[in-house]
């Protein structure tokens, strides 16, 4: 505050907790805090973004700091850019205003609505806007007093998002994931679009693949997280822009055959490092000797080549207890399948939406989940096997990784969806 | 030495844990056992092992764990507990015993799949 300004704009709020304001409520993930509980703009103080569907007309609550003698009434005007469409254009106002007190904070006893909605199209626009002070004096003449700048990242977003998404915040979204959002989908239409854009500009977020963390808000402390914090990452980026996608988390089903001891399968397994990662995470990978046969299927009795190698893997395990998440899109009558943990393109499927009943499926080779996903995503699959004459176990905590096939080669596969 | 099941009925009686904690594979194991032990309908399960699963649910899967421990990839190791629990209480059909707790356990999930467990649990 400069104390030779006799009087001036000291903080604007957007989101002010009620539906009237209009604005998406963005939260801060470290306090988990709304941004809007305090003014977002507070003179040499703070500076919040804000969020607003496409197309929506704000409004504000202003407080206005008077430092001595100022006009008690007068109409407040705010001025700034035309944002694409040129030109300077007065965003506020002019707004009578009557100050209670001449000295002193003043809050405005009702938002002021902005003249114009802002752009049609999703985005993240810099606001700068200059607020005046008009009147006419004793001597009738126009008298016009510069109340400062202020200046607002604005986010406009596609459509009304669902708010409450279980593991969101209860209304609105993290700042961060609607300040990516906004950016990467800048200008796009189409629920597809949207969704590709996301996939593609996950790795700017710099949050890591393989951490131990399992919900949006701790991935975003911790700096990445599991494919179960992945999964509800993508699924709020979408919703930012009011685009529904569906979670699934996908479980292997193993088979024990009794008269053999052996089991069909016991894991997935990955070899790829997954999303900003250069190398399989420490602290959620299996590194040891595993033993990937050269073909399969073989019978107990036949000679198989098995082609060991040191290794650092990521092992899905079968059963409730494991598995991996990803999301769908229903679009234009296909279904998308998203994998933010693995992959930087949507997979088509022909195929419909699993239901997440926990019932379990059997996938032949050429099921479209398998052939165009699951045989590139998880290359094999870890089973307690008999092979050249032994019983290759399944051990983890003992490094023994059984025997490991390729997933293409596997005649049938046992798996069950949940959500 | 006493099996993971003995231990687990001690934790719930005398409020005692193991001093060196659970294996994980272990508890999974006896989870595992009390599962299809329910499922299969053989043998109901004790009224002793009901309230062991009842208390991992009551303490949000916070058990003591010692040696490595798997790191599921979809939900946290707390909620693999608490999921197991709950689907071994569902299939001896003891979920009066943690039906008080199903709110807050729907509540403080991270995983969809154990708030979803648990909607449907609720509507059944």
């Amino acid at each position: 505050m400069h104390t030779e300004e006799p009087l001036a704009v000291y903080s604007l709020n957007f989101d002010r907790g009620d539906t009237s304001s209009g604005a998406i409520p963005l939260w801060d993930p470290v306090t988990d805090t709304r941004l809007g509980a305090l003014p977002e703009w507070i003179r040499g103080h703070r500076e919040e973004p804000v969020a607003y569907v496409r197309g929506s007309r704000p409004s504000v609550g202003v407080t206005l700091l008077a430092n001595h003698f100022v006009p008690t009434t007068f109409d407040l005007s705010a001025f700034g850019p035309g944002l694409g469409e040129g030109g300077t254009v007065r965003w506020v106002g002019p707004h009578p205003v009557t100050l209670e007190r001449t000295a002193g904070w003043s809050t405005l006893p009702e938002p002021v609505a902005f003249n114009r909605p802002l752009p049609n199209r999703i985005g993240v626009h810099t606001l700068e806007l200059q607020w005046f002070a008009e009147w006419t004096d004793g001597h009738g003449t126009a008298r016009r007093l510069f109340l400062g700048d202020t200046r607002h990242e604005l986010h406009t977003s596609g459509a009304p998002m669902e708010h409450g998404v279980p593991g969101a915040p209860p209304v609105g979204a993290y700042a961060p994931l609607m300040r990516w959002s906004s950016r990467w989908c800048a200008g796009l239409e189409g629920r597809k679009a949207v969704c590709d854009a996301l996939l593609q500009g996950l790795a700017e977020t710099r949050l890591r693949y393989g951490l131990p963390a399992w919900s949006v808000r701790h991935m975003l402390l911790a700096g990445g997280g599991m494919c179960g914090g992945w999964y509800q990452l993508f699924q709020q980026l979408a919703n930012c822009q009011g685009v529904a996608v569906e979670g699934r988390t996908l479980h292997l089903v193993p088979l024990h055959d009794p008269s053999t001891d052996e089991v069909r399968w016991e894991a997935m397994v990955a070899a790829a490092p997954g999303i900003n990662q250069v190398e399989p995470a420490r602290q959620t990978r299996f590194l040891g000797w595993f033993n990937d046969c050269a073909r399969y299927p073989f019978t107990p009795d036949e000679p198989v080549e098995l082609l060991g190698r040191q290794d650092s893997r990521y092992c899905f395990f079968a059963g409730w207890d494991d598995g991996h998440s990803v999301n769908f899109l229903e679009d234009g009558g296909r279904l998308y399948l998203y994998d933010p943990s693995f992959r930087t393109q949507a997979v088509a499927l022909d195929m419909p939406m699993p239901e997440p009943d926990g019932q379990p499926v059997a996938l032949g080779q050429e099921s479209p989940l398998r052939r165009d996903y699951l045989n590139q995503a998880m290359p094999w699959v870890m089973g307690t096997l008999r092979a050249n004459g032994r019983l290759w176990e399944v051990d983890v905590a003992r490094g023994a990784f059984g025997l490991t096939v390729r997933t293409e080669q596997v005649p049938e596969l046992g798996i069950l969806w949940t959500r | 030495m006493p099996s993971t099941r003995e231990q687990l009925r001690r934790m719930v009686t005398e409020r005692e844990a193991p001093p060196r904690g659970f294996s994980w594979d272990a508890l999974m194991e006896v989870l595992a056992q009390l599962e299809a032990a329910a499922v299969s309908g053989a043998l109901p399960l004790e009224a002793e092992d009901v309230r062991v699963l009842a208390d991992l649910v009551a303490r949000r899967g916070r058990v003591p764990l010692h040696g490595a421990v798997a790191v599921p990839h979809c939900m946290p190791p707390e909620e693999v507990i608490q999921y197991r629990a709950l689907k071994a209480l569902e299939a001896a059909e003891r979920l009066d015993c943690v039906r008080e707790l199903l709110p807050r356990v729907g509540r403080e999930a991270d995983s969809p799949a154990l708030r979803d467990l648990v909607r449907q649990l609720q509507s059944s």
